[in-house]
């Protein structure tokens, strides 16, 4: 095996290690958040690796390695988001232990929201006029 | 290198396995939806493995399809359930139960 192969091989496997523990982090963690958290690794990082594994084999096929260079690129701009509307899903529907949290600024913010402290945001309420 | 492939692709078989019960078990549907988003990373990273396996890019784009349908799946069952609360309950009669 060359020098690249020995690069490639080390990167895939990696990359599979964090799969296989995001897989026991779901299955063991109790609640979503910290599902969320386990599952986070190859969302990210595993699929990063994997993906830099992959290129460095078919760094001959310039048209191939962009194509995956953009499946990372994709993954970077839409995991976050998808993690961002799932946990706030969590935190309203109270599938999570709100009441362990030490600091709760969502909660803060819907109370302020529900005393019509931000106008524009709580529809329910006629917007203060001004002064 | 088809020794490390195959040894890349059990371990994310088991990954994917260990997702799949999850997704079975998840008692929440937001459990679900997580568990499907990492389900789609790992088929992903499987997807790769796969390319570099056979050495040839038939499979690119199928990785390029499957990173933009993960999120829309994701992101359109999210918006779908995070309406309700776990008993059923829209959001703005918590908020009311709550606040009150």
């Amino acid at each position: 095996m060359s020098v690249d192969d020995w690069v490639s091989a080390v990167l895939m496997l990696s990359g599979s290690l964090l799969a296989l523990a995001a897989g026991i982090g779901m299955l063991r963690f109790p609640d979503l958040w910290m599902r969320m958290h386990a599952g986070t690794k190859p969302q990210v990082l595993g699929l990063l690796l994997v993906l830099a594994g992959v290129e460095v084999q078919l760094v001959p096929d310039a048209s191939a390695v962009v194509a995956l260079l953009f499946v990372g690129l994709f993954q970077l701009v839409t995991a976050p988001v998808a993690s961002h509307l799932l946990a706030r899903a969590g935190h309203r529907s109270g599938v999570v232990p709100r009441e362990q949290l030490l600091q709760d600024d969502l909660r803060v913010f819907e109370l302020e929201c529900a005393a019509g402290d931000h106008p524009e945001s709580s529809p329910h309420k006629e917007p203060t006029p001004p002064t | 290198m088809g020794l490390v492939t195959d040894i890349a692709l059990g371990i994310l078989l088991v990954a994917a396995l260990l997702v799949v019960v999850r997704l079975v078990k998840g008692p929440t549907t937001l459990d679900r939806a997580a568990a499907a988003d990492v389900f789609v990373a790992i088929l992903l990273c499987g997807v790769a493995v796969l390319v570099a396996r056979r050495g040839s890019t038939v499979f690119v784009p199928v990785l390029l399809a499957l990173s933009l349908l993960g999120f829309a799946s994701s992101v359109a069952v999210v918006r779908f359930v995070g309406r309700e609360g776990p008993t059923g309950r829209s959001d703005d009669e918590v908020e009311e139960g709550s606040g009150s």
